[in-house]
C-alpha cells in the first residue's frame, strides 16, 4: 500500500504542467459532456415518453368521445322509440311496426334489431320483422334481467350472440344490448314491457379498430366488473392463447399507470365512459416509449465520444499553448543548470510568463556578474596572498636585514644584532601567523613595530617613529599586513629625503563603530589628485621594500569587510602624507568565532 | 509522446467512424425490415364452407405476423392427387410454407417425399407421415369421438338408439380415424351396433339417407365437418322422426340444425385457434425460431341444444 502511494506520489511530482492542464480540462470536459449527454438523453426520453402518453391520452379521449356519441345515439333511438312511438301507441289497436321499421331503417348501420317484449318474454314488436326462436329463454337473458332490476335506467349489456329471432339467413351476430322497461298502453291500462335495441358489435369494433397506439400498442374496452367487452385479441383470450390484465385495469381510476404484465413493462391509460361504467384501456409497451433502440444508443455513444474527442484536441492545443512558454523557460533553466550562463530567456507567452522570463534573465546576468566578482575577488585574494607570501619571503628585505645583522655582529654590536634578529623573527612570525588573514590589532602593531625597528636600523636612524594605540583597540580584529606596506611607502617615499627629522606616526583608534589605523609621515607629500590616483591605478609591484602595494591593501580590506571600508590617503606637497585604514571595530574573538 | 498522441488520434477516428457506421447506416446493423411471408393453405374440400372459423383465425394471425395467405380448395372434394399437384404449384409460385389438411395423408406424404419439398410443411387436423412435415395442429379427435359416443349413449334409452352409422369421407385421414376410434371404443359394451359408411360425393348423402332407418333406432354420426355439413343440410329437411344426426364440425347451418333439434349433438373444435396457430407456427418455422416436430392441440366441446346458449360456448361457436 505504501509502495503504491509512493508510486502515486512520485508520478504526481513528475507529471508535467501540460499534462496536468490537459488532464484537468479533459476530465472536466468529459464529466460535463457525460452529465449533459445523460441528462439530455433522459430529458429527451422523458419528454418523448410524456409526448407519447399525451398523444395516447388524446387518442383515447377521441375514442371515448366517439364511443359516447355512439352510445348516445343509440340511447336517443331508444328514447325516440319509447317516447315518440310506444307511449303514443295503444297495444290493443295500434301497430308500431311501420314506426319501428322507420327507426330501424334510419339507424340500421348501427342497429341490429329493435324489439319489445312483454314481461313474460313474448315478442310484441320487432324490426326487422321476424319471429322469436322456439326454446329461447328471453326472460333469462342478461339484458332482460338488468332492465327489470333497475326499471328507471337504460342498461347496456353484452357483448352476446343474438339468438332471439328466426332470421332469413343463418347468420349469428354479436350485439351489444340496450334494454329498458317501458310502459305499454293497453287501452286505459298500462303494463310494463322491455324495449330492446341491439347494437351491432361491428360498430364498436370499428371505433376501436380505427384507433392505433403505435406498432405494439392497443386499446380495449372493459365493463364495470372488468369483463372484456372489446379486445383486439378477444378470441384468443377466451381460449387461453392470450392473456390480459383486465381485472386489475378495472380497479384503475382515469389516468396513466405503469404496470408489468407477463414480463413486459407497459403504460396503461384508463378513461371511463360516461353512463355505462365502462372503461377504455390503452396499453403501450414501454419499449415503444423508449427513445432509443440499439442504434440510437450507439449514436448517442458516438455523439458523446465525438464531442469528447473534439474537446480533448482543443484541450491538448490549449495546454500546449499555455505550457509552451514555461517549457521554453524550463529549457533555458536546464542550460543554466548545465553551466551555460549565456542563455537567453526568449519564451514569449503571457504577461506573467514574460515577466518571469525577464526576471530570470536579469537573475542570470546578475549571477554571471556575481560569479565574475567572486572570481575577481578570489583572484585578488590569491594575488594578495601571493604578494603577502612574496613579501614574506622577499629576499631583498631579508638580505638587507641579514647584512645589517652580520655587520652588527662583525662590529660587535651584539645587543643591536640580537634586537634585529628578534625583530626579524617577530616580523616573519606575525607575517605568517599560521596562515590567518585576521589577527588582533595588537599583533599587527607588533608586526609593524618590528619592521620599523629593522628599517630604522637600516636607515641609520634617519627617521623616528611612534606607535600610539588606544588600549581598547588592541583586541579588535585587523587584517594582517595592512600597516607594513603603508609604513614601507612612508619610508621609501617619505623618509628618503629626510636627514634625521623624518617622523612616522602610527595610530589606532575607534571612531563610532569603526577601527581607524593610520600611518602618517612628514615627508614631501604629494598632490591630492596623485594621492587619489594611487588607489585607482593598476597594481604595480614595488621593486623596493617588501613588495606589497597600497592598492593591494585597499583591495584586501574591501574584499574582506566590504565597500565601506579601506584606505584613505590624505596628502599635500610638503605637508606629508597620512594614510588611514578604516576597518569595522569587531573584537578579534568574535571574528575568529565567525571564521 | 507525440507518436503516442498521433496513434491515439487515429484510433479515436477509427472508433468514431465505426460507431457512425453502426449507428447511422445499414452497413453493419441492418434494421429488421417488416417481412411479408407467403403461406399457402390447402384444404381437401371444394369450398371453404366448413373453414369459416379457421379462416377467421388465419386472418387474425396473418395481420399480426405480416402474412399473405393463399387459401386453396380442390376442384373436386377429396381428390388427393389434385391436392398434391396444387401443393407443388404453390411452392413454385413462391410459397414459403404450406399448411395442409390432406385429402389423403398417404398420397400427400408420397407427393411430399417425391418432390423433395424445401419449404416447411405443417399438417392440420389430419397428420401426414412425412419427414417434410415439421409441425401439426389439430384437435383431440379421439376425445371428440368419445364425446359423441357419450351423447349417443345418453340418448340411447330415451331415443331408442340401436345402431350408429359412422359416416365419413373416404381416404387416409388420421383425424377421422381417431374420431372413429374414440367413438367405437366408447360405444364398446353399450350394446349399440356400429357400422362404417363412406360418403364423398353429393349424391352419396341422399343415397345413404334413403337407406337410413332412424325408426329402427339408427343414428348417423358424421365423423368429419364436411360430411356433417352435407348431412345437416339434408336432415333438416326431413321430418322430425327421421332427424337423428350426431357429428363433428361447426357451421351456422349446423348450429341452426341444433337449435331446430334436427341435430342432436355436435362435437366442435376451436377452428379459430387452429387457424391462428397454424399461421403463427408456419411463420415460426419459416423464421426458424421454432424447432420441428411440434404438435399443438386446440380445445373441443360437445354442443347440444340445451347448452348451445351457454356463454362459454359462444366464443368457440361464434368467433368474433
Amino acid at each position: 500500500m505504501k509502495g503504491i502511494l509512493n508510486r502515486i506520489k512520485k508520478f504526481y511530482e513528475e507529471i508535467s504542467l501540460r499534462n496536468i492542464i490537459w488532464a484537468s480540462f479533459t476530465a472536466t470536459a468529459l464529466a460535463a459532456v457525460v452529465v449533459m449527454g445523460v441528462s439530455f438523453n433522459n430529458r429527451m426520453s422523458s419528454q418523448f415518453k410524456r409526448n407519447i402518453q399525451e398523444e395516447n391520452q388524446n387518442l383515447i379521449e377521441q375514442v371515448n368521445n366517439r364511443l359516447a356519441s355512439y352510445l348516445r345515439n343509440t340511447m336517443k333511438v331508444s328514447d325516440s322509440l319509447y317516447y315518440s312511438v310506444i307511449k303514443n301507441s295503444n297495444m290493443l289497436n295500434d301497430s308500431m311496426t311501420s314506426q319501428f321499421q322507420l327507426l330501424y331503417d334510419t339507424n340500421k348501420d348501427i342497429i341490429e334489431s329493435i324489439a319489445v317484449f312483454s314481461l313474460d318474454g313474448d315478442l310484441l314488436e320487432s324490426a326487422p320483422a321476424s319471429s322469436r326462436k322456439n326454446g329461447v329463454d328471453v326472460a333469462g337473458q342478461e339484458w332482460f334481467k338488468l332492465a327489470q332490476e333497475r326499471p328507471e335506467n337504460l342498461h347496456f349489456s353484452g357483448p352476446s350472440v343474438q339468438n332471439l329471432f328466426i332470421g332469413k339467413d343463418e347468420q349469428y351476430s354479436w350485439v351489444i344490448s340496450l334494454s329498458r322497461v317501458v310502459a305499454l298502453n293497453y287501452g286505459v291500462r298500462s303494463r310494463p314491457g322491455i324495449l330492446l335495441v341491439d347494437l351491432r358489435y361491428s360498430g364498436l369494433e370499428e371505433i376501436f379498430n380505427s384507433a392505433s397506439l403505435g406498432n405494439d400498442g392497443y386499446i380495449y374496452l372493459i365493463g364495470a366488473d372488468g369483463q372484456i367487452l372489446y379486445h383486439p385479441k378477444l378470441q384468443l383470450i377466451s381460449s387461453g392463447l392470450a392473456h390480459e390484465n383486465n381485472l386489475e385495469a378495472a380497479g384503475y381510476r382515469d389516468g396513466n399507470y405503469e404496470e408489468a404484465f407477463e414480463g413486459v413493462k407497459r403504460t396503461v391509460t384508463v378513461k371511463s365512459v360516461g353512463y355505462t361504467g365502462w372503461k377504455i384501456v390503452g396499453v403501450t409497451p414501454q419499449k415503444g416509449l423508449a427513445l432509443s433502440n440499439i442504434k440510437s444508443n450507439i449514436f448517442f455513444a458516438f455523439l458523446v465520444l465525438f464531442l469528447f474527442t473534439v474537446l480533448v484536441l482543443i484541450n491538448s492545443y490549449i495546454s500546449a499553448m499555455v505550457s509552451k512558454p514555461i517549457r521554453v523557460i524550463e529549457e533555458s533553466v536546464k542550460q543554466i543548470d548545465a553551466g551555460n550562463l549565456d542563455v537567453t530567456f526568449d519564451s514569449g507567452g503571457y504577461f506573467e510568463v514574460r515577466r518571469l522570463a525577464g526576471a530570470m534573465q536579469k537573475m542570470t546576468l546578475r549571477i554571471k556578474q556575481l560569479m565574475r566578482d567572486i572570481v575577481t575577488e578570489h583572484e585578488s585574494k590569491r594575488r594578495g596572498e601571493l604578494d603577502t607570501l612574496q613579501s614574506q619571503i622577499n629576499p631583498h628585505f631579508l638580505y638587507n636585514t641579514l647584512d645589517i645583522i652580520v655587520w652588527m655582529i662583525e662590529n660587535e654590536r651584539k645587543g643591536e644584532a640580537v634586537r634585529a634578529v628578534t625583530a626579524l623573527a617577530r616580523f616573519f612570525r606575525i607575517s605568517l601567523s599560521r596562515g590567518r588573514t585576521i589577527i588582533p590589532v595588537r599583533d599587527e602593531l607588533a608586526h609593524v613595530d618590528s619592521y620599523l625597528m629593522i628599517q630604522n636600523m637600516r636607515y641609520k636612524n634617519k627617521f623616528t617613529y611612534a606607535i600610539e594605540a588606544d588600549e581598547n583597540t588592541k583586541d579588535l580584529a585587523a587584517m594582517k599586513l595592512v600597516l607594513q606596506p603603508l609604513v614601507e611607502n612612508a619610508i621609501y617615499h617619505g623618509m628618503e629625503y629626510m636627514d634625521g627629522d623624518g617622523e612616522i606616526r602610527i595610530t589606532a583608534g575607534i571612531e563610532g563603530s569603526d577601527l581607524l589605523l593610520s600611518v602618517s609621515d612628514n615627508g614631501p607629500g604629494m598632490p591630492p589628485e596623485v594621492a587619489v590616483g594611487i588607489l585607482e591605478r593598476e597594481f604595480v609591484p614595488s621593486g623596493k621594500g617588501s613588495g606589497i602595494g597600497v592598492r593591494n591593501v585597499n583591495e584586501r580590506i574591501r574584499l574582506q569587510f566590504g565597500e565601506g571600508y579601506g584606505l584613505m590617503i590624505e596628502s599635500n606637497p610638503d605637508e606629508g602624507t597620512a594614510v588611514t585604514i578604516r576597518l569595522p571595530a569587531i573584537p578579534y574573538g568574535e571574528m575568529e568565532a565567525k571564521a | 509522446m507525440k507518436t503516442r498522441g498521433v496513434v491515439m488520434f487515429f484510433i479515436s477516428v477509427a472508433v468514431l467512424a465505426g460507431l457512425y457506421l453502426v449507428s447511422s447506416t445499414d452497413l453493419v446493423l441492418t434494421e429488421r425490415k417488416t417481412q411479408v411471408h407467403n403461406i399457402s393453405v390447402l384444404v381437401p374440400d371444394e369450398n371453404d364452407e366448413c373453414w369459416g372459423y379457421f379462416k377467421k383465425g388465419m386472418d387474425a394471425a396473418s395481420i399480426e405476423y405480416n402474412v399473405d395467405v393463399s387459401f386453396v380448395t380442390l376442384y373436386q372434394r377429396g381428390r388427393a392427387d389434385q391436392q398434391s399437384g396444387l401443393m407443388l404449384r404453390e411452392i413454385e409460385n413462391g410459397a414459403q410454407a404450406l399448411i395442409i389438411c390432406p385429402a389423403d395423408s398417404s398420397i400427400i406424404a408420397e407427393g411430399l417425399n417425391g418432390a423433395g419439398v424445401a419449404v416447411p410443411v405443417l399438417a392440420v387436423y389430419s397428420r401426414i407421415n412425412s419427414p417434410q412435415v415439421k409441425a401439426y395442429i389439430g384437435a383431440n379427435s379421439y376425445n371428440m369421438g368419445e364425446s359423441l359416443a357419450d351423447a349417443i349413449r345418453q340418448d340411447s334409452r330415451a331415443a331408442g338408439i340401436t345402431e350408429v352409422i359412422a359416416v365419413s369421407a373416404p381416404g387416409d385421414r388420421s383425424d377421422i380415424d381417431e374420431t372413429y376410434e374414440g367413438l367405437s371404443n366408447a360405444l364398446l359394451g353399450s350394446g349399440l351396433a356400429l357400422r362404417r359408411e363412406y360418403a364423398l360425393h353429393d349424391e352419396d348423402v341422399p343415397a345413404l339417407l334413403a337407406r337410413f332407418n332412424p325408426e329402427s333406432g339408427e343414428v348417423i354420426a358424421a365423423l368429419d365437418p364436411l360430411t356433417m355439413q352435407a348431412f345437416a343440410a339434408e336432415v333438416r329437411l326431413l321430418e322430425e322422426s327421421r332427424r337423428a344426426l350426431y357429428g363433428v364440425g361447426c357451421t351456422n347451418s349446423i348450429i341452426r340444425g341444433l337449435e331446430e333439434g334436427a341435430i342432436r349433438a355436435v362435437s366442435v373444435s376451436n377452428g379459430y385457434d387452429a387457424g391462428y396457430l397454424s399461421i403463427k407456427t408456419a411463420v415460426e418455422l419459416i423464421e426458424r425460431s421454432k424447432s420441428a416436430g411440434t404438435g399443438q392441440f386446440v380445445n373441443d366441446v360437445l354442443v347440444r341444444p340445451e347448452n348451445i346458449y351457454d356463454k362459454e360456448i359462444w366464443m368457440m361457436l361464434f368467433p368474433i
